[in-house]
Parts: C-alpha cells; structure tokens; sequence
C-alpha cells in the first residue's frame, strides 16, 4: 500500500482559518491597548498639569491672607495681580498666543493641543450673613480643554473671607 | 511495517497552540484591567483640586454651628448636607453654603463620622441607601482609623472625582 504524507486539505483549511481568526483578534486587541495607552498617556499630563497649577496657586491662599486682588496694570495678556498680608505680590496671567500660564515665579506650558478656555475671576458678597461668619467669596476658575475629551483640566480657586474685617479687596478685578 | 496515521494531527495541535495563547492573553488582559482600574482612581480620588475644595467646605464648616449635623451622624451613620438643608445649617448662612456649593462644583457632601466601619456595614446590608455606585466604592477605599473620634466630609463633585477630609 502507498505510504501516505502530509496533511489532508480539510485539516489544512481548518488550521489556515483558526489561525487567521486568532491572528485577528490578536491585532484587535493590540490596536486598542496601543489607543488606550496613548489615550492615558495625554490624559495623565494634563491631570498632572492641572495638579501641579492648583497647588501653586491654592497653597498661597491657604498659608496666606488675601490682601487685595487687581487687574494688572502693565500686561496685555489677561492677568490679576494678587497681594498677600505678610506674603508675596504675584500676578496670575494666561498667555493664550504660547498657551502659557504665569504665576510669579512658575511658569508652564500647556500640554499640546490642549487651550485655554474663558477664564472667570469674580468677588461675591452674600447679603444677611452675620458679621462673625465669612461672607465673600472669590472665585479664579481658568478652564483648560482638550480636542479628545469633554472634561475641564483647569484650576477652580475659591477663597472665602469676611469683608467686615478685611475690607481692602477691590471686588472689581476680572481677567 | 506500521501504518501511520497523520490525519487531525495538525488540528489538535492548533488547538492546543491556541488555547495556550489564549490563555495567556485573557491572563494579561486580567491585569491590564487591574492596572487600568487603579489609574482610573489615582486620578479621581481626592485630586488636588478636589482636596483644596473639601478644605473650603471644612473651613465653611468649623466657622459655623453643627452641632445639629454632629447630633445628624451620631445618630445615623451619615448626614446629606448637599442642598444646605435648614435642619443641619444655620439659616443665616444656607444661601452663602448654596452659593459655596455651586462655586465649588459640588454634586454632594456627606459628614460621617471618622471610623467608617459603621457606615460600611451599613452600606453593605442596608439595599436601599442614597450613594450610587461609585460614592460606595469611594467610600470603601477610604482608609481610616478604627476607633477614633471625629468626623469627615465626603465630596462628590460634579466632574465624578471624589474628595475627603477629616473635619474634626
């Protein structure tokens, strides 16, 4: 009887079309890890970069006592200068053109293709407080967006003081 | 001479091939998402913005009266103080907590108390509480001490990131 070799065609169109779906599912599974990873790569940046801004600025207002709050005389850019008592005088400013963010000293520059949105800075005083209570709020929100995703990755600053006692804040500042 | 047999050698070596593979990536996916799950926290709990927020509400509420609120949790595992209700607020101050709230992008603030284990057990008996899913995963995340006296704000903002602070 004739030896017989090698594989009969139907093992071999099984073998062929295993092969090929798994193949498949492989590189499916590889395109969306490699899309997450960037995903959370760009996502890590700007959470990181929102971070770090928030604590420049919330750490002055937390060790510091507002003293005043203008818009900057000499900046073109949108800019507030804010004075501590017994603290130092820095000026918050957005320079949309280098989407760079100034305060004092730090500077950063925004993550690429990420802008800055309408910055808000406003001074509410509540009617009816008792005078022992806080009862203005300051409020410096610089919103920062990216194309990919719908979240805000900007700064929400809120202090709250009492304009009984310190009544040297000009409640007429805005970026 | 003895006959071999080569038919469905090739398929049940694929097989095996295959289920090894398989098995190793559903392994690796397994950890991916393990991974990918504790990213996903590190950056929605108590985020900097997030803490500095708690800190606003903690100095809003160390200048009022809450001894109501303190009664609130003591007797119940938590209070809502999300809408500024009057029976936990000053009503002198309730529009300025509104107004604080809505500056701060709050969706809800909680006092508890320090030890959390109470609040836990509850959540985890009780079917109907108001936290949604993701305020009673936060909430089991919190590390905290047992036995100690005190409270704590919970915050959920608007955003889906969370925040806690001891208060007192």
């Amino acid at each position: 009887m004739k030896k017989r070799n090698g594989f009969t065609t139907i093992e071999l169109i099984i073998t062929i079309t295993l092969t090929l779906v798994i193949m498949g599912f492989l590189l499916e599974i590889l395109f969306i890890l490699k899309e997450i990873y960037v995903s959370n790569g760009i996502r890590t940046e700007l959470l990181i970069k929102q971070a770090l801004i928030s604590h420049k600025i919330n750490q002055d207002f937390t060790n510091y006592e507002v003293e005043n709050i203008i818009n900057c005389l000499d900046e073109e850019d949108e800019c507030i200068e804010i004075s501590f008592k017994d603290g130092p005088t820095k000026k918050l400013s957005i320079d949309r053109n280098e989407n760079i963010l100034k305060y004092g000293d730090f500077v950063t520059k925004l993550v690429d293709n990420s802008k800055f949105g309408e910055p808000i800075a406003t001074s509410e005083t509540i009617i009816g407080v008792p005078h022992v209570f806080n009862d203005t709020i300051i409020q410096i929100k610089i919103p920062i967006t990216y194309p990919t995703y719908d979240e805000d990755f900007g700064i929400n600053i809120i202090y709250q003081y009492n304009s009984t006692i310190i009544s040297t804040i000009d409640d007429n500042f805005s970026f | 001479m003895k006959k071999l047999n080569n038919k469905g050698f090739m398929m049940i070596e694929i097989l095996v091939v295959s289920t090894f593979i398989i098995s190793v990536f559903i392994y690796l996916f397994v950890q991916f998402r393990s991974i990918n799950h504790s990213y996903q926290i590190s950056f929605k709990y108590n985020t900097a913005n997030g803490l500095y927020a708690v800190n606003n509400i903690k100095n809003f509420l160390n200048y009022i009266d809450i001894i109501n609120i303190e009664n609130g949790v003591e007797d119940f595992y938590y209070v809502d103080i999300s809408e500024c209700p009057e029976n936990f607020i000053q009503s002198t101050v309730i529009e300025y907590c509104e107004i604080l709230f809505e500056k701060l992008n709050i969706e809800k603030v909680y006092i508890t108390k320090q030890d959390l284990t109470d609040l836990n057990l509850h959540i985890k008996r009780s079917q109907f509480t108001p936290f949604d899913e993701d305020t009673k995963d936060f909430i089991d995340y919190i590390k905290y001490d047992y036995k100690v006296n005190g409270y704590r704000i919970v915050a959920k903002f608007n955003d889906g990131t969370f925040g806690t602070l001891k208060l007192r």
